[in-house]
């Protein structure tokens, strides 16, 4: 679990492969290009934009639902990220800190809209049993069911089921408990699990 | 039987099966030319801001400042919006460098030749102290004005800069006194 949860706070270029030799030379090759970046190398920026779109796309796409949205919340967080590259110390957490800055526009673009429904309910106490699915349900169902959740439940649940952040994190980016994270994500993961079993 | 977590994560890469519309890249490429275009710290104009900025700091160098550790060390007043309150990544930003201009500072004061190497950067820093808060004011009046936010980081950076070269100096000459001695 623990292992899980890191996953989104080492480097991960989309393409590199779990070669050590090779990873190391295109980590040599990823700091270059980030370096590039810095000095304001459009090409260098493209180069990184082309390496990253398609992951903060479907971040963005997760969280907002809308593809004009996601796009523009995807290439503004690129913009962001180009920007203030300078002030970040540690370029090796580059994807991590591009992700997040994804998710806090595509947060942002939600609560913009009018029928965002936030995140009202305070934690009750109970604590539900861990779903549990033993049908084999394709990638499309799962998606049709996490979609179809309120705006509250779906943030949470794709930012753990997905992007891989720990309830505390959660709530840190959503600016609620961690325990509202944490009973809200077993509610969303509940809805889900009923979705899937009246949409076999 | 699986946990969603378990199915999910099996499969995780087949979730991020969505493409943006065609020509979305081209789309960008002109958003960054547009964006580039705008007013940044490579931006000719802005280092010759920053260079009047640094003749300024020098011109008061005449003036001397007492009790300026105090001085240094006073915490920047709270206006109603600061860096901080712009998004938090700047507020990362902002706590990095208050944190770098801190322990620099420090450094500095704890230093015994300091008082030898003059008060150069006193002055430089006071000035650039006095213009944050001028652009913290201006930031309040136009909120969310991302030029003004570009100053300010850039403020922070030319501070941290200024004391690093402090320190470097600092050093050097400890180091040829201990040559002498």
């Amino acid at each position: 679990m623990q292992e899980n949860r890191l996953r989104n706070t080492t480097f991960q270029p989309v393409s590199a492969q779990d070669h050590s030799t090779s990873s190391d030379h295109v980590k040599s090759i990823h700091r270059d290009v980030l370096a590039r970046c810095v000095k304001g190398d459009r090409h260098a920026q493209m180069q990184i934009y082309h390496l990253y779109y398609k992951a903060m796309f479907n971040t963005a796409h997760r969280i907002v639902l809308d593809r004009h949205d996601a796009e523009d919340v995807m290439q503004e967080a690129f913009l962001t990220a180009f920007e203030q590259l300078p002030s970040l110390l540690d370029r090796s957490t580059f994807p991590a800190w591009l992700k997040r800055i994804v998710v806090n526009k595509s947060l942002n673009a939600l609560r913009a809209r009018k029928t965002y429904d936030g995140h009202k309910e305070e934690w009750s106490g109970s604590e539900e049993a861990e779903p549990s699915f033993d049908a084999p349900y394709t990638v499309q169902q799962i998606k049709e069911a996490i979609a179809q959740l309120s705006d509250g439940y779906r943030s949470i649940v794709t930012l753990y089921l997905f992007e891989g952040y720990d309830h505390e994190e959660i709530a840190d980016i959503l600016g609620i408990s961690s325990a509202t994270s944490r009973s809200q994500f077993n509610r969303g993961k509940q809805r889900v699990k009923e979705f899937l079993m009246q949409h076999p | 039987m699986k946990s969603l977590q378990e199915i999910i994560s099996a499969d995780r890469s087949s979730f991020d099966d969505q493409e943006p519309n065609q020509g979305h890249a081209k789309r960008f490429e002109q958003k960054l030319r547009k964006f580039s275009e705008e007013p940044t710290s490579n931006n000719p104009m802005q280092m010759v801001w920053w260079a009047a900025a640094v003749i300024v700091g020098i011109l008061f160098v005449t003036r001397a400042v007492p009790n300026r550790e105090g001085e240094m060390d006073q915490p920047i007043q709270q206006a109603t919006i600061g860096l901080s309150d712009i998004s938090p990544e700047m507020a990362e930003v902002e706590s990095y460098f208050m944190e770098q201009i801190r322990t620099k500072k420090r450094s500095v004061a704890s230093s015994e030749s300091e008082e030898m190497i003059g008060q150069l950067v006193v002055g430089q820093l006071h000035q650039l102290e006095e213009d944050y808060e001028a652009l913290r004011e201006e930031l309040n009046h136009h909120q969310g004005d991302q030029r003004i936010v570009r100053h300010m980081v850039e403020n922070y950076r030319l501070r941290l800069m200024l004391l690093e070269m402090h320190l470097e100096k600092i050093e050097k000459y400890e180091q040829q006194n201990r040559l002498v001695n």
